[in-house]
């Protein structure tokens, strides 16, 4: 657990922070946001003792972090910033390798941990162990600076706009590869970015800041949902309905898929209440859509399905990816399939809706 | 032939033509000769070139030696937290000592040191000393401070940030500023024969006084050829470092 408890930073006559108090539960992610100079990257350098704060304490466990040699503190602490934090005379290996060998890790243990790594952040070792900064591309690099990171398993990580050279294609990638490690490590992780859609995504709970001061905390959904005052209203857009719908997944929204297999013949009676139903494979594959109005009379199924309408979302994407997908067709809702492609549910409005908060229902 | 091929075989004739003129008499005569057909004297007579060449990288080796420990480390003294204050005096003072003509060193020196080896050595440390603490404090401010951050973030000691982040990453800039002072030294320190320091400046200089245009020749020759063998091994020994500008060591 990372506790600041009302404190405060100055640099000169800039005040960079001011009575900022906030909370990071174990094993959760917790994402500094705000306007550019508001004091996330002050907040972050305060944990790893980068810089001493003017009043208050920034405590670890429980512990003030003063109260830990620098070196010792900053060795349990990953630490991860933006673009250039790898040392470029080393090789991947050996920035991988940093905290352990300060550690005294022998040379065979951090080889065998960087190779670990390179796995787990989905980059092959043989292939990139021996390569220099210089040769990577930017979303590798970033790759390489979390798993440096974690190298040496600390408990808690500070991100710095870690993605926040990456183009925007590949920052979505490494935001889905950083949720899914952090769902298998559960580190305890102060996450700093500009990027509103990038906090609502990987964060438990957003600390929304602004000139020093924290404006409101709290899930994703909440601040979204609720957000505490005109600030928060304009900083998270008046798109922020939308935005939300990322915080939800399809697999706990979705409802039965009604379904007919593609040599039976379609019997518009059995399927009263439904305006589509799906045709599959013997293997419940999803092949197509049969709208009420379609081709009803034809004898089979898949004769009468219209297969320009088999757009799908799948069950771990968001319901704001449901949504998009059901402007996309022609119809009022979308089918759901797992990895392997396999109806298993459907997203229509109703759903959509039922996520969203409403005075009248 | 490659240009880079081109270069090492220029580098190693050059050589060769080095330790010939120096150490084959007949080969130094035949050149001098050659040059200078009407002049009787050609070989200087009172010290051998030998000798001439080792008294010469004495001095060289000696100033610069001590020029580069004490510049190192005056540069990355001043580019710790505790020594930051003293950062621009240091700057200050050698960019502007190196604005002074090498001669005008020696000029100022022998007054204060007299005459002989240890003063010339002494004036040579000083004036060495300069492009090693401009190079090494360059080089040092070049290192990106968010990598220096990234490595005390990382948990390194303030020992373990200037060992194995400052220095590897600023060698190549130390190295040329290494170089530079040698190479200087290696040319001034044929002045230095002027106030009795021996050297291949008491060739060239027993040439100005007896008006023998080929003892002149004589030290010019052999302190250039030296400085071009040192230049190349140096700029050898540089690319053995990191390179910003490939960002990659080779
Ligand atoms: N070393 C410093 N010296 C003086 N002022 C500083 C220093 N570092 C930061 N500041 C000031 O403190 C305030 C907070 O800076 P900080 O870097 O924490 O902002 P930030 O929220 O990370 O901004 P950004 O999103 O642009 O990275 C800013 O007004 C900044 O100008
Ligand atoms: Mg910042």
């Amino acid at each position: 657990m990372i506790e600041f408890e009302h404190v405060s930073k100055h640099y000169g006559n800039t005040v960079a922070l001011d009575d900022v108090s906030f909370t990071v539960p174990d094993g959760t992610v917790s994402v500094l946001i705000g306007p550019s100079g508001c004091g996330k990257s002050t907040s972050l350098r305060l944990v790893n003792r980068l810089l001493e704060p003017n009043d208050g304490y920034v405590r670890v466990d429980g512990t003030p972090v003063r109260e830990f040699p620098p070196q010792i503190l900053r060795r349990g602490i990953g630490y991860v910033i933006q673009s250039v934090g790898l040392l470029p005379h080393m090789t991947v290996e050996e920035n991988i390798g940093l905290v352990p060998k300060l550690l005294g890790c022998d040379k065979r243990d951090r080889s065998r941990r960087a190779g670990e790594l390179l796995e787990l952040i989905g980059l092959s070792p043989d292939e990139y162990r021996n390569k220099y900064p210089i040769q990577l591309s930017g979303g590798e690099a970033q790759r390489v600076g979390v798993a440096r990171a974690l190298a040496a398993n600390p408990p808690i990580l500070l991100m710095d706009e870690p993605f926040g050279a990456v183009d925007p294609l590949n920052r979505e990638t490494l935001q889905q590869e950083f949720i899914s490690i952090q769902r298998k490590l559960r580190k305890t992780v102060i996450f700093v970015t500009h990027d509103l859609d990038e906090a609502v995504r990987v964060a438990d709970r957003i600390v929304l800041m602004r000139d020093g001061n924290v404006v409101q905390t709290g899930a994703p959904e909440e601040i979204l949902g609720a957000p505490a005052n005109d600030f928060v209203r304009e900083f998270v857009g008046s798109d922020r309905a939308l935005k939300r719908l990322a915080r939800f997944i399809v697999g706990d929204f979705m409802i039965d898929a009604p379904s007919v297999d593609r040599g039976a013949h379609l019997d518009w009676n059995r399927y009263r209440d439904f305006e589509v139903v799906y045709v599959t494979d013997d293997h419940r594959h999803l092949l197509g859509a049969v709208p009420r109005d379609g081709r009803a009379a034809m004898s089979s199924a898949e004769d009468a399905m219209d297969d320009a309408l088999v757009g799908a979302v799948s069950f771990g994407s968001t319901l704001r990816d449901a949504l998009a997908e059901i402007l996309n067709t022609e119809l009022a809702e979308t089918p759901v399939v797992d990895e392997h492609g396999h109806l298993v549910g459907r997203i229509t409005m109703a759903e959509i809706y039922s996520a969203t908060p409403r005075r009248i229902v | 032939m490659t240009s880079r091929a081109m270069r090492a075989t220029f580098q190693i004739v050059l050589l060769l033509f080095l330790l010939l003129f120096v150490y084959m008499l007949d080969f130094r005569l035949g050149v001098l000769r050659l040059l200078f057909p009407l002049q009787r004297e050609l070989i200087y007579q009172r010290v051998t070139l030998p000798t001439l060449v080792i008294q010469h990288l004495q001095m060289v080796t000696i100033s610069s030696a001590a020029a580069t420990i004490v510049g190192l480390l005056i540069g990355v003294a001043v580019t710790r937290p505790a020594g930051r204050d003293f950062l621009p005096l240091a700057r200050d003072l050698s960019s502007f000592a190196q604005t002074f003509p090498p001669a005008a060193v020696l000029a100022l020196a022998f007054p204060v040191l007299g005459f002989g080896f240890r003063p010339t050595v002494a004036a040579l440390f000083v004036f060495g000393l300069l492009p090693v603490i401009n190079n090494t404090i360059s080089g040092i401010e070049s290192v990106d401070s968010r990598i220096v951050e990234a490595s005390v973030g990382q948990g390194m000691t303030q020992k373990q940030v200037l060992f194995r982040t400052e220095l590897p990453l600023s060698a190549r800039v130390i190295v040329a500023g290494i170089r530079t002072s040698i190479i200087i030294n290696i040319g001034t320190a044929t002045i230095g024969s002027t106030i009795g320091a021996g050297g291949l400046g008491t060739v060239i200089i027993a040439g100005l006084v007896r008006n023998n245009t080929a003892f002149v020749l004589t030290g010019a020759i052999t302190a250039a050829g030296i400085a071009f063998v040192v230049d190349w091994l140096f700029g050898r020994i540089e690319t053995l470092f990191y390179d910003p500008r490939e960002r990659v060591t080779t």
